[in-house]
């Protein structure tokens, strides 16, 4: 008591900020991509021909948001 | 921005006094009239003028380009649900073709060298001289798209069906005198050049503005804005891209007079030097909007400059080198393919550096710091659809992935993600940020900017799902003629209803643009800095902005060491992905490349098919255990090992066996070039579409081969094939029981919207069915009556001159699979209008049935077809199918 307490986030400060909105573009964005390509899963060479592109684009996108993540602020 | 003082020690040239004087006249005239005044800037410098007049007419292209694509869906949508087409096949193509071509040029890359333009003037606070040269390049520039629409008649009907309709892809020698059926007016080559000499002019003028600064700042410079090293890159890439295509057009122009070597395969090369450039010079256009606009929004430097820089070097090294991954299925050295897709794998890395730089800007952004209008909404679609379409882009460039995607829809909806989602997205995002300083005036209405960016979301969005789902059922792109499956069907409409609300929903920006100028309040920008300007003007975007547009001091906390850390964690994730994935794909990549470019070594008892692709049918000339030579018809036997080796004729065609059980066929057949493919027939004896899937002109969803597959020995019936669904080949055409058919055919002269025609099925003995082509079918876009006369009831008039029979025969032919013909067991002359009855007593076997060889088409309404108009001509199959008779 007596001390003057921390000051808390404005509340126009509260709530989804623009780098996890973009975030979430990037994954909506990614997960499109995915889906167009592994939408040629019934092709009988797609393990071979397609599969590895297609996992090291979703690889990618996992390093990305985690990295991203861990990163330290533009402050 | 206002007109600055120029220091005049001596007149300038007369003739430029002679322009000054006349555009001094004409301004002064015109800004009487507000109208005039407001749209096009007439009381302003001649910088801002005529960026506004690029403005203007990238808007006009672009509704122009819009409304053209309604030549072609509408008419899609038509056939998808059995209504009457109203446009001819030309008509058609044209549109389809123009649609690309303006969208492109006239709306996307004039909008985004008036954009770039102004934006480096202003930013880097020069004085634009060079007033003429700046003009000259905008006049070229549009002429060169009226020169690329191609002659039209006035008189004595209207006719603009003689569009050069090369489009946007390049299918050399498509459109050249003397080597092609389809000729375009020399036109078209003149626009080209042209155009390359206009925004060459454009790019020497940034050059010179560029070197005007460098010299005024010379030693006070510690960094460049990092958008400005885009900027750049597009100086750069614009030369180095736009000389390529001159040097082709100027080679087609030559050959077009008879003049020079012919090399369809080397021209296509050279031609996609610019074609791959091009999409990333236009690509610049959201990279730089990020760059520029998203530090100022969140009110701190970028997140790493050096991570910028490299990111500009190296996609401006990279870009210029990429051309052969748009021709992977034609017959290049393997090591060029293979280096190649290694190549465009690392231009990867420039994209993923900007992106996550981009990203890590805004982190440490609080909500309240934010604010999301419309310039912030725009960029965040571009984002998403960047990762939408940018992450399909290392699909596309596996080599033995693309055998499955070449030339289907999916490259439409990639395409489109790009194009839409990505750079014109972030175009908009442009607009909405500097739009009002050309204006001087403040954005209207920001419920009018948040509608257009929700239904403009919404729009290109759906659309690109629905050329998506198209694509991976194996739907050809820019294809009229489809298989009308449930599923097709409805993708097709739903495709349909998202072009018109993409549409729609720039009504909502061209109101907004339109009240702005004549009812905005007006942009008063004194005491403020550039970064505060755009903020304010986007703020005009918001219906109630709560985040101040001031700049704030930014003290850097997180050392550089430390984010450059995260930088370089992320490019050596990157790096280590596209290593293992070119490890992975390259085996695969070089097999299937030296397939296509070198003969099979096939086994025993293998087929061998000699295929040449004639505007609009193959030629098959087969040897091995089946001889023959036919017309769209291709016989092995089941499981058989076929060895293909192909070529074409006027243009460059494309063979396509789209199975889904089995690995696809796609091989780009080139004039002058031969292409290989070894691959082993179905093992179920059936009847297998094979669409040309180039698109070489405006009969090409006529050209459509069938491989019929017969059973190794004795019959066989079709059961099988029906039950596994014909290996997943979409186009296969659909299975009926002979006795009692009634095919009817329709406007495109395809028997029941089908090509081939329906496989009809009967039991040895008498088969007997009928056929019907109605009056009503006839018309300018069938190929069957060659009347291409202005008058409407031409074609009708010629039926009725001769009885309303043509010189041509229906009939069903044993195909002989020893002696390699085939054989007539019955036919008669082609009715039109009449009920026509088909018997014959059949044994076991397989026949073709219909008209069985090419129908000769010329296009040449009231006479107009010349060498400098243009003209069209072809050979069409289309009334044709299978009949299998088994036990």
């Amino acid at each position: 008591m007596g001390e003057p307490m921390s000051k808390g986030a404005e509340p126009a400060d509260r709530g989804i900020t623009p780098f996890v909105w973009f975030g979430v573009a990037i994954v909506v964005g990614a997960v499109w991509a995915l889906f167009m390509g592994l939408s040629y899963y019934n092709v009988p060479t797609f393990t071979t021909s397609a599969l590895p592109t297609i996992a090291g684009v979703a690889v990618a996108v996992v390093a990305f948001l985690a990295i991203g993540a861990w990163a330290p602020a533009n402050e | 921005m206002a007109e600055q003082p120029v220091a005049v020690f001596q007149p300038p040239p007369a003739v430029v006094r002679f322009f000054d004087r006349t555009e001094e006249a004409i301004r002064s005239r015109l800004a009487k009239l507000t109208f005039f005044q407001r749209v096009f800037q007439l009381d302003r410098d001649w910088m801002t003028r005529i960026t506004m007049l690029m403005v203007v007419a990238s808007v006009f292209w672009g509704i122009v380009g819009a409304f053209d694509i309604f030549g072609f869906q509408p008419q899609v949508t038509a056939f998808a649900l059995g209504q009457p087409l109203h446009l001819s096949n030309q008509a058609i193509y044209s549109s389809l073709t123009l649609h690309g071509i303006r969208m492109l040029f006239g709306f996307a890359q004039q909008l985004e060298l008036a954009l770039f333009g102004i934006i480096f003037v202003t930013a880097f606070g020069l004085t634009p001289r060079h007033k003429w040269a700046y003009y000259l390049s905008v006049i070229l520039f549009n002429l060169s798209l009226v020169l690329m629409e191609g002659p039209f008649y006035l008189y004595p009907q209207f006719n603009d069906s003689y569009f050069p309709a090369l489009g946007w892809y390049f299918y050399s020698p498509l459109g050249i005198r003397g080597l092609s059926a389809y000729i375009a007016s020399p036109l078209w080559y003149f626009g080209w050049i042209a155009l390359c000499v206009a925004v060459l002019i454009w790019a020497a003028w940034m050059v010179v503005h560029f070197l005007d600064w460098w010299r005024s700042h010379r030693g006070q410079v510690r960094r460049i804005p990092p958008f400005a090293l885009f900027v750049i890159a597009l100086v750069v890439l614009i030369p180095l891209s736009y000389v390529t295509v001159l040097a082709s057009s100027t080679w087609d122009l030559f050959n077009y007079f008879g003049v020079g070597p012919v090399n369809p395969l080397i021209n296509q090369v050279l031609f996609w030097f610019f074609g791959h450039g091009f999409v990333y010079i236009l690509f610049l256009i959201p990279i730089t909007a990020f760059y520029f606009l998203v530090p100022i929004f969140a009110k701190r430097p970028v997140y790493s400059y050096r991570a910028a820089v490299a990111a500009a070097v190296i996609f401006t090294v990279l870009t210029p080198v990429l051309s052969i991954h748009h021709l992977y299925l034609t017959p290049v050295p393997p090591w060029s393919a293979w280096l190649t897709m290694t190549l465009t794998f690392l231009i990867v890395i420039p994209s993923a550096i900007t992106f996550f730089t981009v990203w890590m800007t805004t982190k440490g952004v609080k909500k309240g710091e934010w604010q999301w209008n419309a310039v912030t909404l725009f960029l965040l679609l571009s984002f998403a659809g960047t990762m939408a379409g940018g992450l399909t882009g290392p699909d596309n460039n596996t080599l033995s992935f693309d055998i499955d995607l070449h030339n289907t829809m999916f490259i439409v909806s990639h395409f489109h993600a790009i194009a839409l989602l990505s750079i014109a997205a972030g175009g908009f995002a442009v607009v909405y940020a500097a739009f009002p300083l050309l204006a001087g005036r403040l954005w209207y209405s920001p419920r009018l900017a948040q509608a257009h960016f929700v239904s403009t979301a919404i729009g290109w969005s759906g659309l690109v799902m629905f050329m998506d789902l198209l694509g991976s059922d194996g739907i050809l792109r820019r294809s009229l003629i489809f298989p009308l499956t449930p599923a097709v069907v409805n993708d097709q409409v739903w495709l349909t209803v998202f072009v018109i609300v993409s549409i729609g929903a720039q009504v909502f920006f061209a109101a907004n643009v339109l009240l702005t100028l004549f009812k905005g309040e007006l942009l008063t920008v004194q005491g403020l800095s550039l970064d505060e300007i755009v903020r304010k003007m986007a703020q005009s975007t918001h219906p109630k902005p709560t985040v101040p547009i001031s700049d704030e001091k930014f003290v850097r906390r997180a050392p550089r060491a430390r984010r450059e850390g995260a930088e370089r964690a992320w490019i050596t994730v990157v790096v280590v992905l596209i290593l293992g994935v070119i490890v992975a794909t390259s085996p695969l990549t070089l097999s299937d490349s030296t397939t296509i470019g070198t003969p099979a070594d096939p086994p025993a008892g293998s087929e061998y098919l000699s295929l040449v692709n004639y505007q609009y049918y193959w030629g098959v000339q087969e040897s091995g255990p089946i001889v023959g030579s036919f017309s769209d018809v291709m016989v092995v036997h089941a499981g058989q090992w076929v060895a293909v080796n192909a070529t074409a004729q006027g243009a460059t065609g494309g063979f396509y066996l789209p199975f889904r059980n089995l690995p696809v066929v796609d091989i780009q057949v080139i004039p002058d070039a031969m292409s290989y493919w070894l691959f082993q027939a179905p093992p179920v004896p059936g009847v297998y579409a094979a669409p040309d899937s180039e698109y070489n002109g405006p009969w090409f969803g006529q050209d459509m081969a069938a491989l019929v597959v017969l059973p190794d020995t004795g019959t066989s019936s079709l059961a099988s094939y029906q039950s596994s669904g014909g290996e997943g080949d979409i186009y296969n055409p659909p299975v009926m029981a002979a006795n009692g058919a009634f095919l009817i055919a329709d406007q495109e002269g395809l028997f029941d919207n089908s090509v081939p025609g329906p496989t009809l099925t009967a039991t040895p003995g008498t088969v007997s069915f009928q056929y019907y082509i109605p009056t009503s079918s006839i018309g300018v876009d069938n190929y069957l009556v060659n009347v291409t006369s202005t008058d409407p009831n031409g074609q009708l008039n010629y039926l009725a001159a001769h009885n309303y029979t043509l010189p041509y025969h229906l009939g069903i032919y044993a195909i002989n699979t020893t002696e390699g013909d085939l054989v007539p067991v019955t036919t008669q002359p082609l009715r039109i209008g009449s009920v026509l009855n088909e018997s014959a007593t059949l044994a076991a076997g397989v026949y073709v049935y219909g008209l069985v060889s090419p129908v000769p088409y010329v296009y040449n309404p009231a006479g107009e077809s010349t060498w400098m108009t243009g003209s069209q001509q072809g050979e069409i199959m289309g009334l044709w199918g299978i009949l299998w008779v088994s036990p």
